[in-house]
């Protein structure tokens, strides 16, 4: 697995080895402090999604870099039609995020919700001035900071 | 394909490289006319077209490669266009750039700079970028990123001969220079490319260790196949990528692919102007409405219901009508051979196996496949086969797959063999191989003309609707378990949406001719050959023998008359086949004469989803693996009898 925003040791640990990287990034102190709130994200998704989504979270509390506090991130499925965003930080295969890379969702990236399709339908966005359509599948991968 | 360079100097290789849906296999007709040629590169799929032009003198070779969005090597037509760059066959690389979206475009043009090849820039869609309220200062843009920049037309063919005059101009001047990156970035990539520089890696000449350095930095998949002596550096590349991770705190692939895109932001945003509101255009609104949450399915169901009809009536009538006239001609053939004293044994041969083989395959691919293709470059050139992937996404993800399995599916309906063949629109192999076993089983129209001469002429409409219905649940389950069973990752749909646009009537019918002209050669030897085959058996009195052999099957098994072994035989040939064989060999054209109603469903059941016939075979086989080919058709086999046996049992109360 490859990520936006997390080194080896963050998906080392959330695949389940090598846990004594693991152990390191706890002993920096801040990662171990998760937000007491729940966090907005987790609300959107039902049973089965809340799993996937708590992937997301937990990558982004173990990333190195967090500009923003995970209550103001959302996943890009649980965005609207015509709202706007930024893309923060993705989770999956090397091939996944090298298309996303590819196709100019980098993290950064100021996008728009176009379209929301039927029945967890795909989703369109605008970006870098092309339309781009998304499987709701990868949107929940996706973390994104509305605006 | 490949041709060898020849010593003429006035000869150049020229290669064109740009993302999907730019207007490059236009631009590429407008150079170069009718002199061009489609084949498969070497052993894999992907199609390369070339072409040659002669322009002042030169006689220049324009090689098409395949459209793609970036050079990151996680697919075959990204592989292929960075081998064939990096081959020193093309003296330079025209790279067509879409001005409606520059930033996505020169993503590519910066991969491409730090190559370090030669290149032009055509700019395509000035006018309607225009309309879009992006404008773009042309000589500002060339000055920022070092590469002559051409605008092009690609339709109505304006500056394309500025474009070729300023190609063959710059052969000569030096390749341009990459912008910098950021300064973390820049250390770490001179650090790499100093070691690579310092040792003798096999590494040819004309790749800049530079390059090297990225691809590595990026963890790139195949550069450490391709030079395997730079396994020498994979821990000093490890430390440094962990280094540039730690403090950029992203992965290191994602931390170039943002230094490249903050790049060309810069360099666009100083060479162009961006209006904050465009005014609505007349194709945004239609785009609107075929991707609406509800008028895009009735649209869709239109479009698709219009495809299909037309399709079989026309192909019905056309089928017929060639029928009728090959076969007076096979009457008249067959009396010349006749007069010429042939033995009766050997004009059987030719007439009823060959002769009659060549046209089977005929009547199938000008009816057909010719029409089926017609429709599908119509739908591909219009843009709208992406909005029908968008719409039926989440249905596909049913099957484990996504919106873009649609179009194969689509077309298995009408014939299996191109189904296969657009199998490849998948991004992982999984994915291809999931559906390119799903594609046979959905009933084709040579399987239709058994379900509605059979199921739906003795046992009633509802009979034929439920074997339909009874095929796409069958099709369903075992795509799940399949998706289930087979290891591997699905990249979900990540897909752009084109512009919608009008079609031009000649590139239509110039794609339709490659393709129908791909299945002659595929399909129709290996239709003649089995047509052969079977009278040969026939001829030597062992059709009866095999069809008595098959027995235990038919009889056996399934419960159904020893002779529908005929049409199990002629079934794996040509399907439409089947039933007039049957017809023939049992001596009768009324099928409820011999079968029961029960016999009649588990028939038409059965000869549903059985082997795809020999054409679709060898379509599997040009794009599978053997291995996955006869894995496809023991499926089916195995799929078919289950099915076939279970709608026995379950009849025995009904009748």
């Amino acid at each position: 697995m490859n990520i936006f925003g997390v080194t080896d040791s963050a998906s080392a640990f959330l695949l389940g080895g090598k846990s004594d990287r693991l152990r390191i990034n706890k002993d920096d102190g801040e990662l171990s402090q998760a937000p007491d709130s729940e966090p907005k994200a987790k609300e959107y998704f039902d049973d089965e999604e809340k799993q996937d989504c708590g992937i997301i979270n937990e990558y982004y509390r173990l990333s190195k870099k967090r500009r923003y506090a995970l209550e103001e991130l959302l996943p890009l499925a649980a965005l609207e039609e015509g709202q706007r965003g930024k893309i923060v930080i993705a989770v999956g295969g090397r091939r996944l995020i090298s298309r996303l890379c590819d196709l100019g969702l980098t993290p950064e990236t100021p996008f728009r919700v176009l379209k929301k399709g039927l029945m967890e339908g795909p989703m369109i966005l605008e970006v870098r001035s092309c339309e781009l359509a998304i499987g709701r599948e990868i949107a929940s991968k996706v973390l994104v900071k509305p605006i | 394909m490949v041709t060898e360079k020849n010593n003429d100097q006035k000869r150049i290789e020229i290669a064109l490289v740009g993302n999907p849906n730019v207007g490059k296999s236009t631009l590429f007709n407008q150079l170069t006319g009718l002199n061009q040629s489609v084949g498969n590169y070497p052993g894999k799929t992907v199609e390369i077209a070339r072409g040659t032009l002669v322009f002042r003198g030169h006689r220049i070779e324009v090689v098409d490669l395949p459209g793609i969005y970036s050079l990151s090597a996680f697919s075959e037509e990204e592989i292929i266009t960075r081998d064939y760059v990096l081959s020193g066959r093309p003296d330079l690389i025209v790279n067509i750039v879409d001005a409606m979206a520059p930033e996505r475009n020169l993503y590519l043009t910066l991969q491409l700079m730090e190559m370090g090849v030669k290149l032009v820039i055509a700019l395509n869609f000035v006018e309607d970028a225009k309309t879009k309220g992006i404008q773009i200062d042309i000589s500002s843009l060339s000055r920022e990123l070092g590469i002559p920049i051409i605008a092009v037309n690609a339709v109505t063919g304006s500056g394309i001969s500025e474009l070729v005059e300023a190609a063959i101009n710059h052969l000569t001047t030096a390749p341009p220079k990459r912008p910098r990156y950021g300064k973390e970035v820049e250390m770490r990539l001179s650090e790499i490319s100093g070691a690579i520089r310092t040792t003798d890696f096999g590494i040819p000449e004309n790749l800049s260790p530079e390059w090297i350095a990225i691809k590595l930095l990026e963890g790139d998949p195949i550069i450490l196949e391709r030079f395997p002596k730079l396994a020498h550096l994979v821990n000093k590349i490890k430390a440094i990528k962990n280094e540039l991770e730690m403090v950029h705190g992203e992965e290191s692939s994602v931390v170039i692919a943002s230094e490249r895109y903050s790049a060309i932001h810069r360099i666009v945003k100083s060479s162009s102007v961006m209006h904050a509101s465009p005014i609505t255009t007349r194709s945004e609104r239609v785009e609107a409405l075929l991707t609406h949450r509800y008028l895009g399915y009735l649209i869709l169901l239109l479009v698709l219901g219009g495809m299909f009809f037309s399709i079989f009536a026309m192909g019905g009538k056309i089928s017929e009508i060639f029928d009728l006239y090959f076969n007076l001609m096979t009457v008249q053939i067959r009396d010349i051979l006749l007069r010429q004293g042939i033995a009766q044994p050997i004009l059987d041969l030719l007439v009823n196996g060959i002769l009659f083989g060549v046209a089977a395959g005929l009547s199938i691919v000008i009816s057909y496949i010719f029409l089926f293709y017609l429709a599908l470059s119509v739908l591909e050139d219009t843009g709208y086969l992406p909005r029908a992937a968008f719409l039926l996404d989440s249905i596909m993800h049913k099957l484990g797959l996504h919106g873009k399995a649609f179009i194969p599916m689509l077309l298995g309906y009408g014939c299996s063999v191109p189904a296969c063949i657009s199998c490849k629109i998948m991004e992982t192999w999984k994915e291809r191989m999931i559906l390119g076993a799903l594609v046979v089983m959905i009933p084709c129209s040579a399987r239709s003309v058994i379900i509605l001469g059979v199921a739906a002429q003795y046992l009633g409409f509802a009979a034929a609707i439920g074997i339909y219905l009874l095929d796409i649940f069958v099709v369903v389950g075992i795509g799940r378990l399949l998706f289930r069973a087979m290891p591997g990752e699905s990249v979900g749909l990540i897909m752009e949406m084109p512009r919608i646009r009008l079609f031009k009537p000649l590139l239509v019918l110039k794609k339709t001719w490659v393709k129908t002209k791909d299945f002659v050669y595929v399909g129709l030897p290996l239709i003649v050959a089995g047509s052969a085959l079977i009278e040969a058996l026939r001829v030597a009195g062992l059709l009866d023998l095999v069809v008595l052999a098959l027995s235990p099957f038919t009889y056996g098994l399934l419960g159904l008359p020893v002779a529908v072994g005929i049409s199990i035989i002629f079934g794996i040939l040509r399907k439409e086949m089947a039933l007039v064989m049957l017809a023939t060999y049992a001596n009768t054209m009324d099928f409820s004469s011999f079968m029961s109603p029960a016999q009649m469903a588990v028939f038409t059941v059965f000869m549903v989803l059985y082997i795809p016939c020999v054409a679709t075979i060898a379509a599997l086989l040009k794009e599978y693996k053997v291995k996955w080919t006869l894995f496809t058709v023991a499926l089916n086999l195995a799929v078919a009898t289950i099915v076939a046996l279970a709608v026995r049992v379950l009849l025995i109360p009904v009748f």
